[in-house]
């Protein structure tokens, strides 16, 4: 029980770290990570307006899965964002790949988070 | 594992090989001014064929969709122009987002610095209406991208 709450908790600080670097790196150098927004997206809103929600969504989302609390809805989030970040950067696949395994990672607290919810009902 | 996992990977595992595949199969287009057709045979060897002639110059045009030729050839000692005849600004530099180190000697840090000129990097936003240029002196092919949609990319095939 000690070592799953253990992983629980690295799987947690992975993903918040990812989250957590890429939200404090968009502060510091914005240019290099605007790129990584649809163009789309681009013409609806200004580029830096939508860099700095999307980092001020990511510190939140960081610190909401190192709580620990309601780590269900936290994963599944930070699945949903990886999901859309790979969606629509597909043609820059050379670079946002990682993302797929962190993707799995989120998955795979959701799914975890869920069984655990499901054992402590019983 | 269950049935429905296996199948799932599967999936996954498809879907993001001919995500792969996709930006490999993209036909290496001849550039603007290239006059004839470069054959696959001076692709692989980076040297251009015997009577038939890659200029020394190349345009690309930059706009909302992306590099246009995406792909192209040029001599080695040859200039490409990436032209932004787009409303909005790009920055076209080497692969691979973020630092910009993978055509040799180039890196983004050396934006600012004396050696910014010997970077294939426009260490910043090309306006609309505006061009960068670069020289290419490495023979080989170089992948390239715009720094302000990571998405966009091409190729540069330098040969002999």
């Amino acid at each position: 029980m000690r070592n799953s709450s253990l992983a629980f908790f690295f799987l947690r600080l992975g993903i918040a770290t990812v989250f957590l670097y890429a939200a404090i790196a968009s502060f510091l150098d914005p240019l290099s990570w605007v790129g990584f927004f649809p163009v789309w997206l681009k013409t609806l809103f200004p580029a830096t307006i939508l860099l700095y929600l999307f980092s001020t969504y990511e510190i939140v989302l960081a610190f909401w899965l190192l709580s620990g609390r309601h780590a269900l809805y936290a994963a599944s989030l930070a699945a949903l964002t990886l999901f859309s970040i790979v969606i629509f950067n597909t043609s820059a696949l050379d670079i946002v790949f990682r993302d797929v395994a962190i993707l799995f990672a989120a998955v795979a607290l959701a799914s975890l988070t869920h069984e655990q919810q499901k054992k402590g009902k019983k | 594992m269950k049935m429905g996992h296996v199948l799932f990977v599967i999936i996954l595992g498809v879907l993001l090989l001919l995500s792969a595949c996709r930006q490999l199969e993209e036909p290496v287009q001849s550039a603007v001014a290239v006059q004839e057709d470069v054959s696959e045979e001076s692709i692989v060897d980076d040297v251009a064929p015997e009577g038939e002639s890659v200029l020394e110059e190349v345009t690309i045009e930059m706009t909302s969709s992306g590099f246009s030729p995406s792909d192209v050839t040029v001599k080695a000692g040859g200039t490409v122009i990436f032209v932004n005849n787009d409303i909005n600004g790009h920055w076209p530099a080497s692969a691979i987002h973020p630092t910009h180190t993978v055509y040799p000697g180039s890196s983004k840090d050396k934006c600012g610095t004396a050696e910014q000129v010997k970077t294939f990097d426009a260490c910043g936003e090309v306006a609309s209406g505006e061009s960068y240029s670069f020289k290419f002196t490495e023979v080989g092919s170089w992948k390239y991208h715009d720094h302000l949609n990571a998405g966009d990319t091409g190729t540069i095939m330098v040969v002999e």
